[in-house]
């Protein structure tokens, strides 16, 4: 057993010392420094088959006892020795860092530095490190570094300086059973001078959007250009050729099944490679066309292209579904004067092997986020919470088909909405839809009044077909010109989202499937039902509610004063339960709220499914209808079972829009004491009612009040005579629309006389 | 999972866990001493170990799938009872969660009267019982038995005890292929032993001792991959039995015998190879050239086990250093084919294990965690969580 801790030696002395405690390292010396860094050989034991151990090397060429050269770094121990294999050691493995000039194999799943880091003493990273060294000799004596259950093992690419942007679907679809190639319009950037090389310090970035074209050069044509700036940075056009693999003799497709180190220096090496991988005569035919394509034209600085060799696996990548494996190199065209190709140095023109980096693309942003395509989204609102709803959607890759706002973006909008000042001055849905455009999405832009818009353009505002649309205005009239707009979006499930109490609660709202409950509906079921005390003061009290903020001398916004974190929480909170709710998939409706605590951040989340509101149209009047939530069309029927020889009765609490000639029912008062039940006739009482409706009223933040009254029949048979004497009575004695509901064994009828009636 | 075969630090003794690339397990032999119970005491806590191996079941009973006593000595059968849950399956009780035998592979010894020559230990008088208890059973419901009530015996019963119940007696030179019913070709195991007696007084004599020892050729699959890994383990049988065997099957099955890991027979016993005495003769005794030839049909870079003590020449056999030499010239002269698990337990502190996949047999490593404990001496997984930015 060694002492933790005693570092009393070198640093060679002790990494061997430690390396030495490891069952599988047999032996070791420290070596002579090199570059001035310390080095130690390690011996490591490496069990394989018994088959093979039997003549001392694996079928993959491990042997069974490995020298290793661990090179301590300058940092150390801040950072983890590297780790060399011997020079002779295959290439031909994945999880080896291809570019070393030494085998450097890749030890960890990650940064080889944050793994040496994570352990509190040396001692253990040296241990572990030997560990993980061990087992990756172990797994390559029997070629198991690639799980072919889990895929292939794309070749290790990252460190190199050379990036290749393009949608890695895209260019996987452009394979074809026959061989092939593309040439598709790409961007570059180019570091270091014109006379420099790929491999002398010039380092390149091309990016496509994976739009062909077909290599004519015309006068005119913008395919190559190069536009020096500032020092030794250029961009410009140029091209990626996208080649993949000629299928076989026998007809069968090109399968290159085993690994090959990532040498390639030169041209001649990539043609060589290319030619291993199938690939050759698309690669050939590609150039040829280039030559043909600046055939008698001259440029005066050298060009960067990218070739992307789209090469297939016996098995499917690792993350991928697909086969193809993508790997792309930069080289760089001079057409010179008096040229006989080019490519100046010929086959000895250097080529370099780059990253792959994926297009900023919604399929990337989805793998990133962990998430499925979602439906398209229409947003009504670009302020703070539609802002932020409307990039968190972009981020996870869903689409966004249309933004909506009628109002700039001011200074002030700074404390809280997602975009920057860049914007300030611009209107809201033009900013934003500009900032999605980055994201690869072009949404419909809608700066007029949405309360009119929704009626006269509403396809600007919502277009067809769009799966969900999400209003976030905070606007009463925007809620109920939705709910009008509702029929014509026969496809599109609506949601309403808001904050209030400072931020410190957000409600969501979500429509039945077929508009059954409406945003209305739902607001009125969670004046209603909002039993959590909290809750109830942050959505009613005044106190917590909007208050003007001055933004400018004379100048007021009304407003909710909090910082952006707190807004952040709640829509990142709200942002989620979209997913959620779109997620299930549910046909009722929808009320969600949060409820943030005093100080922190928690926030408790409760969902409360309404199912569709009975709808009743109302006799007598002039095309309203009654719409009462299920609870209480449940306990109505109760009520009436329990009194079957008598008719019985009570008052209804909801509210009423005269826009959307609704009365909406969420709630109902028992009969008073007073009351009287007969077969023939239910007399409301008085006793106590009034009380009762005021008391009602306040609980519920002043938003519900009484809408009229309820009574049973014994049987199937509508309003009577006296019924609409008693609506005519009611309707005289006050303003507010007075509904009379009758409940038979079998169904509702409603009816309301006019006050002039 | 990955298959594999263990080889527990039990002494002069066997102890042997087969998992297959199926999930199941067979013990084979068990030798648990006293002291091996005892957290005061360095012998290897065997028992524990096994358990960390096994699965539960839904009623949360730890199980083997099969147990086979290749022969009822204390050596191979100790601490049976303490360990195992003996009798009907529904009387395990958790407070005392024995391991459940879902399969019993018993020799047809058990139906033998008890012998005044040779006493059984308790353990294989409670292995005999709960064995009749099982063919009883069998004799009763026939194949609905259920796990826990089922056995296979191993060859029949020379007094036709076993006439009647065929359908769980493997015949000698047959292949089992299902172990607690399921025949999933996770492995095949061949018999070979124990021998039918027939007539032959003088043969019966040599055979008497140690004659009894169930022997097996197991083929593993590993991996999904048929027969990537050939066992070949014979319990105490001794010279006689394997230079019958070879005489039996040189000619046409030589290759039935061959194997990617012998178990020395008897704990390296110099009486498995020779019929000469090796403390009268020393080195003039002679090895058996067909019980060598028996126990010499390597496959490529085969081992072979020594499940005993740690072998000193000076010390009385088993284990014969003269047997350990004849072994490493079998694997070519390489000592380091030849294992002893009790080196192992020295070196490594812990049993002797293969691990069996489609690339072959491989010895197992220590797994980082264990392995950073004895070297470092302290709990070495005391890493920082990776959070992420």
């Amino acid at each position: 057993m060694i002492p933790v801790g005693a570092v009393a030696d070198s640093p060679a002395e002790h990494l061997l010392r430690v390396a030495r405690a490891h069952p599988e390292c047999v032996g070791g010396a420290v070596l002579e420094p090199l570059n001035g860094r310390s080095r130690v050989r390690v011996e490591i034991n490496v069990e394989m088959p018994l088959h093979m151990k039997v003549d001392g090397v694996s079928a993959t060429g491990v042997r069974t006892c490995e020298p290793v050269e661990l090179e301590i770094p300058d940092e150390y121990p801040w950072r983890s020795p590297r780790a060399y294999l011997r020079t002779d050691f295959s290439r031909n493995f994945p999880h080896l860092m291809p570019f070393a000039e030494r085998p450097l194999p890749c030890l960890v799943d990650g940064d080889q530095d944050e793994y040496f880091l994570q352990f509190g003493l040396v001692e253990y990273s040296i241990f572990h490190l030997i560990g993980q060294l061990a087992a990756w000799l172990r797994k390559a004596a029997v070629g198991g570094l690639i799980d072919a259950n889990q895929g292939w093992e794309p070749m290790l690419r990252r460190a190199l300086s050379h990036v290749v942007e393009c949608d890695a679907d895209l260019a996987r679809s452009a394979v074809t059973k026959k061989g092939g190639w593309v040439a598709w319009r790409a961007r570059f950037f180019r570091q270091g001078s014109e006379g420099a090389t790929i491999g002398t310090g010039v380092e390149v970035w091309a990016s496509s959007k994976g739009e062909s074209t077909p290599l004519i050069r015309s006068a005119d044509d913008p395919s190559f250009t190069f536009r020096g700036s500032t020092g030794d940075f250029a961009r410009g056009n140029t091209v990626i050729g996208v080649i993949w693999p000629d299928k076989q003799p026998d007809g069968k497709p090109f399968v290159s099944g085993s690994y090959m180190p990532e040498s390639i220096r030169t041209l001649g090496d990539l043609r060589k490679r290319a030619s291993e991988l199938g690939c050759g005569r698309g690669l050939t035919t590609f150039f040829s066309n280039l030559e043909r394509c600046f055939s008698g034209l001259v440029l005066n600085a050298p060009v960067p292209i990218a070739i992307m060799l789209c090469v297939r696996r016996p098995v499917h990548l690792i993350g991928t579904a697909s086969d193809i494996e993508l790997l792309p190199y930069v080289l760089e065209i001079r057409a010179n004067p008096n040229r006989t190709s080019l490519f100046a140095q010929g086959d000895d023109e250097p080529v370099g092997p780059a990253m792959h980096y994926q297009a900023l693309s919604p399929s990337l942003l989805r793998s990133l986020s962990d998430t499925m395509a979602g439906p398209s989204i229409a947003l009504l609102g670009c302020g703070s919470v539609g802002s932020k709803l409307g990039l968190h959607a972009a981020r996870a890759g869903h689409s966004i088909v249309s933004v909506s706002d009628q109002s700039s973006l001011r200074p002030h909008n700074m404390a809280r909405h997602a975009l920057g000042p860049v914007g300030v001055g611009r209107n809201k849905a033009e900013a934003l839809g500009q900032e999605l455009a980055g994201f690869g999405l072009s949404p419909t832009i809608y700066c007029g009044d949405m309360v009119s818009g929704l009626v006269a353009e509403q396809k600007q505002i919502i277009p067809r077909g769009t799966g969900i649309a999400v209003n976030s205005t905070a606007s009463l009239a925007v809620r109920e010109a939705l709910d009008l707009a509702a029929n014509g979006l026969p496809k599109t499930r609506l949601f309403e989202a808001a904050l209030f109490g400072r931020g410190r609660g957000a409600f969501l709202l979500m429509d039945g499937k077929t508009h059954n409950p409406t945003h209305s509906d739902l607001v009125a079921e969670l004046y209603a039902t909002l039993d959590d005390p909290c809750a109830t003061h942050l959505l009613f009290d005044p106190a917590e509610g909007l208050s003007a903020v001055q933004i400018g001398q004379g100048c007021g916004s009304l407003t909710m004063p909090m910082k952006d974190a707190q807004l952040s929480v709640m829509t990142a909170g709200l942002s989620l339960e979209i997913d959620s709710a779109v997620a299930n998939g549910s046909s009722d409706g929808l009320i969600v709220t949060g409820i943030c605590e005093q100080h922190g951040v928690s926030t408790r989340w409760s969902r409360h499914p309404v199912p569709p509101f009975e709808i009743v149209q109302i006799e007598g009047s002039d095309g309203w209808s009654l719409r009462l939530s299920r609870r209480v069309v449940d306990h109505i029927r109760a009520e009436a079972k329990a009194y079957n020889h008598v008719e019985t009765g009570g008052v209804m609490i909801g509210l009423a829009s005269a826009r959307l000639r609704t009365v909406t029912v969420v709630d109902l008062l028992d009969a008073p004491a007073d009351s009287k039940r007969s077969a023939e006739l239910f007399v409301l009482g008085t006793q106590g009612l009034q009380g009762a409706i005021e008391a009602r009223h306040l609980a519920s933040g002043r938003t519900l009040f009484d809408v009229g009254t309820w009574h049973s029949h014994l049987a199937d048979v509508g309003a009577s005579t006296l019924d609409w004497r008693t609506a005519s009575d009611l309707a005289a004695e006050r303003a507010p629309p007075s509904v009379l509901l009758i409940t038979t064994p079998k169904r509702l009828f409603a009816l309301m006389a006019r006050k002039d009636g | 999972m990955t298959a594999s075969i263990t080889f527990f630090p039990v002494a002069n003794g066997d102890m042997t866990l087969l998992k297959f690339d199926n999930d199941q397990t067979l013990l084979i032999d068990m030798h648990v001493r006293e002291a091996a119970d005892d957290e005061d005491d360095d012998t290897p806590d065997v028992m524990a170990d096994l358990r960390g191996r096994l699965k539960r079941d839904e009623k949360g009973r730890l199980y083997v799938d099969g147990f086979l006593l290749t022969h009822p000595d204390q050596d191979h059968i100790a601490g049976l009872q303490t360990h195992f849950h003996l009798g009907p399956a529904g009387d395990w009780n958790k407070d005392d969660d024995k391991i459940l035998i879902r399969e019993m592979w018993s020799s047809p010894i058990v139906f033998r009267r008890a012998s005044k020559t040779h006493t059984l230990c308790d353990d294989a008088k409670a292995w005999a019982k709960e064995a009749r208890r099982r063919v009883a059973l069998y004799r009763e419901k026939g194949s609905s038995t259920a796990e826990g009530d089922r056995i296979q015996i191993m060859g029949e019963d020379d007094n036709g005890k076993t006439d009647d119940i065929l359908a769980i007696v493997v015949k000698v030179d047959d292949e089992i292929t299902q172990l607690n019913r399921a025949a999933s070709g996770a492995f095949e195991a061949r018999l070979f032993a124990p021998l039918p007696q027939g007539d032959d007084e003088e043969l019966d004599e040599l055979l008497a001792k140690n004659r009894s020892s169930v022997i097996l050729r197991f083929s593993v699959r590993g991996g999904g991959a048929l027969d990537k890994c050939r066992v070949l383990m014979g319990g105490d049988a001794e010279v006689a039995i394997w230079e019958r065997l070879w005489e039996k099957h040189s000619s046409d099955h030589a290759d039935w015998l061959s194997y990617d890991i012998l178990l020395a027979p008897h704990h390296c016993s110099w009486h498995s190879l020779s019929y000469d005495s090796y403390s009268d003769l020393g080195e003039d005794a002679e090895v058996c050239a067909d019980a060598r030839s028996a126990l010499a049909q390597t496959r490529k870079g085969a081992v072979i086990i020594a499940s005993s003590k740690m072998i000193d020449p000076d010390e009385a056999d088993p284990p014969s250093d003269r047997a350990k030499r004849e072994y490493i010239s079998i694997v070519d002269g390489t000592s380091k084919r030849f294992i002893c698990v009790a080196d192992v337990w020295d070196d490594e502190k812990r049993p002797l294990q293969f691990d069996i996949t489609a690339n072959g047999v491989t010895k197992a490593v220590k797994t980082a965690a264990k392995a950073a404990v004895t070297a470092l001496g302290v709990g070495a997984t005391a890493a920082h969580a990776r959070a992420h930015g």
